[in-house]
């Protein structure tokens, strides 16, 4: 149970989740999307892009809280786009991140 | 001395006094990828504190000793109603917005009860839920107040009169040790506070108006007294933002030291590592560091290795080696202990690994092991005696043993906890040298140099973060009736390669449990995810045992130390293990036919 109402952005003043429009969005799937992604989770995870596979769940690698957030910052600041910073526990896998983002950027869904 | 100030409340009205419009407190707000300053002077935050402190009066039934618990998301209005309970004469309880449900929540809920506070303060837009949240706690009779800039409501300023504070009167409450179940308050008087930011001052050298700034939580002690109180003593200026902003880009941290020619700066291990790993050199072109004197390097252990990578990094940036001073605290000694010499770079030991695990620093040998130590500089007020904590004994240099603590900084003991307090707060050493506190650290002095080596207790440490074993088994345990009350034993595993540790989950099932390896893999996996919500904690390894297999002593402790071994040696029976590579690849290799090569492995 929580307390308040604000179920995201709960740590810090962080912004509330904005969409903003991202042309030529990835669609779902996108190799292009989910290749950053994986490349950018396995710097965090300090692995090589290779190991990660985009259907296990992050946690089986050993992903900390640092790194959760480091993620959600990377997300932000490469799709100009603000998400949770619990998105890599929401989403456990790339597969289930990168889905989430391409159908946010797809249609503008503050979801 | 300019700055000999009684107490905080004397401090901030001389700077009104002086300059009452320089900023004294900046907060950044994430503002989309920019950072957005939310900045209050002197005056106002003076004129806000007495209007905390009218209200507190107006409104206060009951008992006026009973402490007030601060309830704020990470902004300016933390500060002002922290300095109001000041300023009227209330003890403060910096906590948390408990606005996420879990191991925060059970946090501030265990605080609320240990505590037994009189009023809360917090913002207008969480006083409905946080009024809500007391009467399901039983704590209806608390008063809940809401603090802010438009918040009128008949209290007038002008009518505050100063309060009559003793130096031994207890000015707030740093619940910052302590387990989630068992929360412990420490008690730090007037005249502690005044002390520790004497000694602050003097080690650091600290100048009039000096600007200090970092991304530490406001609650905490190195956050609130080192980068908020401290500015503030000295009629400086404190810019602070979240540890999220830092962390999802840790540019920001070094931007800010740019942007307010920050002078003074602090944060873990971790932090130093995260520039370096993250911050690129598009980001850091242009960023102007030499403003830095002090960048304080604590709360968790020390690397060498990260201190000289920073250096290396951002020398380029005007950052001196000099200004990286690692250093020891506790709130238990309000904040500080000791520090490192500002004007001269910290010291680094080598020495014999195999003397090290047996106790004792010795210089390196050619045929053995070494590991280097980080100097965390000399005490400052406070006096520190390296003890045996079996016997007693007082160890001369050289010696590794507990670190007892004696001096004006020292705080008053725990809240309501008269047996602990005398526990650890007033040991006595066996040659009868009264009113030292045990911390339960380990470590040894030399030439005056404090080197700390590592814990007595079996506390885990995740990133600065203090996490107890016991809460940890306890929510596991309370997740699911197959797992054995009482049965399960957290501790954590380092691995070499990259230092980093893991947390390691080991729990019982109860005798009936039966399922096939499927139930046992949704089972473990369903106590990865739980401690991911409350704890923040993704990742974890679990093992799964029969009955009988977590080790006890004969009053009933879990051996956490010997489960650890056990496990590390291969040797637990294990019904079904999920254990995270890096983990895995600490163990014993064994047989290639019943090891599969993935992270997720099982043996029956």
């Amino acid at each position: 149970m929580s307390i308040t109402d604000q179920s995201t952005a709960a740590v810090g003043a962080a912004p509330v989740d904005q969409p903003s429009p991202h042309p030529g969005a990835p669609q779902p799937g996108s190799p292009d999307l989910e290749g950053w992604l994986t490349e950018r989770v396995a710097f965090h995870l300090r692995r090589t892009p290779e190991e990660i596979d985009p259907d296990t769940p992050l946690a089986d690698y050993g992903i900390d809280s640092v790194a959760a957030i480091s993620i959600c910052g990377e997300i932000e600041a490469h799709f100009q786009l603000a998400v949770s910073p619990t998105i890599a526990y929401d989403f456990p896998t790339v597969h289930a991140i990168s889905d989430h983002l391409a159908e946010r950027l797809a249609s503008g869904d503050p979801s | 001395m300019p700055h000999q100030h009684r107490t905080l409340t004397d401090a901030v009205r001389a700077g009104v006094d002086r300059h009452p419009e320089r900023a004294a407190f900046v907060y950044l707000h994430e503002d989309g990828p920019a950072m957005r300053p939310e900045e209050i002077g002197y005056a106002e935050l003076d004129r806000r504190a007495r209007l905390v402190a009218a209200r507190l009066h107006h409104a206060s039934k009951g008992d006026p000793s009973r402490p007030v618990l601060l309830l704020y998301p990470p902004t300016l209005d933390f500060v002002t109603a922290f300095l109001g309970c000041f300023y009227a004469g209330r003890t403060a309880i910096p906590a948390p917005l408990p606005d996420e449900p879990g191991e925060r929540l059970a946090r501030v809920s265990g605080i609320l009860r240990d505590a037994k506070v009189g009023a809360v303060l917090t913002l207008p837009e969480y006083r409905q839920a946080i009024g809500a949240w007391l009467a399901a706690a039983g704590e209806g009779d608390v008063v809940c107040l809401s603090t802010g800039p438009d918040d009128q409501d008949g209290a007038d300023p002008d009518l505050w009169v100063p309060p009559v504070v003793r130096d031994t009167d207890v000015a707030f409450l740093q619940y910052s040790s302590g387990s989630t179940s068992e929360p412990k308050g420490v008690m730090v008087t007037h005249a502690n506070l005044a002390a520790n930011q004497e000694a602050i001052r003097t080690a650091m050298r600290t100048p009039e108006g000096v600007v200090a700034g970092s991304w530490l939580p406001l609650y905490h002690d190195m956050g609130l007294i080192g980068m908020t109180l401290q500015p503030l003593w000295v009629g400086g200026t404190s810019v602070q933002m979240s540890p999220v902003s830092f962390i999802k880009q840790p540019h920001r941290w070094l931007r800010m030291i740019h942007d307010y020619r920050v002078e003074g700066t602090a944060s873990p291990n971790f932090g130093y590592d995260l520039c370096v790993r993250r911050v690129t050199e598009e980001q850091s072109a242009g960023l102007d560091l030499s403003s830095l004197r002090v960048a304080l390097n604590g709360a968790e252990p020390v690397r060498a290795d990260t201190l000289r990578a920073f250096v290396r990094r951002f020398a380029g940036n005007g950052l001196r080696a000099e200004s990286l001073l690692p250093c020891y605290g506790l709130a238990e000694n309000t904040l500080l202990v000791s520090g490192g010499d500002t004007e001269a770079p910290h010291l680094e030991l080598t020495v014999d690994a195999v003397a090290l695990e047996r106790d004792e620093l010795r210089p390196v040998r050619s045929d053995r092991p070494a590991r280097t130590l980080v100097g965390c500089g000399r005490p400052t007020d406070t006096e520190v005696l390296i003890v045996d904590p079996t016997t007693r004994q007082v160890l001369p240099d050289r010696r590794i043993g507990e670190i007892w603590l004696r001096g004006p900084s020292v705080a008053a003991g725990y809240w309501n906890r008269r047996e602990l307090t005398a526990e650890t707060f007033q040991a006595v050493t066996a040659d009868g040298r009264a009113g030292c506190f045990r911390t339960g650290d380990l470590g040894a002095l030399l030439g005056g140099e404090l080197y700390v080596t590592g814990r007595i207790k079996e506390m885990l440490i995740q990133h600065g973060r203090n996490l107890y074993p016991q809460d940890i088994e306890q929510a596991v345990q309370e997740s699911g009736e197959v797992f054995r009350r009482g049965g399960g034993a957290v501790f954590s595993v380092t691995d070499e390669a990259s230092d980093r540790s893991h947390v390691v989950v080991v729990q019982e099932l109860k005798a009936r449990a039966g399922g096939g390896e499927e139930d046992l893999a949704g089972l473990a996996a369903s106590v990865q995810a739980l401690l991911s919500r409350q704890f923040q904690l993704p990742g974890v390894s679990v093992v799964l045992v029969r009955p009988g297999v977590i080790r006890k002593t004969t009053s009933g402790k879990t051996q956490r130390t010997l489960m650890r071994q056990l496990f590390l040696d291969g040797a637990l029976p294990v019904l079904h293990q999920r254990l995270q590579e890096p983990v895995a690849a600490l163990l014993p290799t064994p047989a290639p036919a019943t090891e599969p090569t993935a992270a997720v492995s099982s043996r029956s």
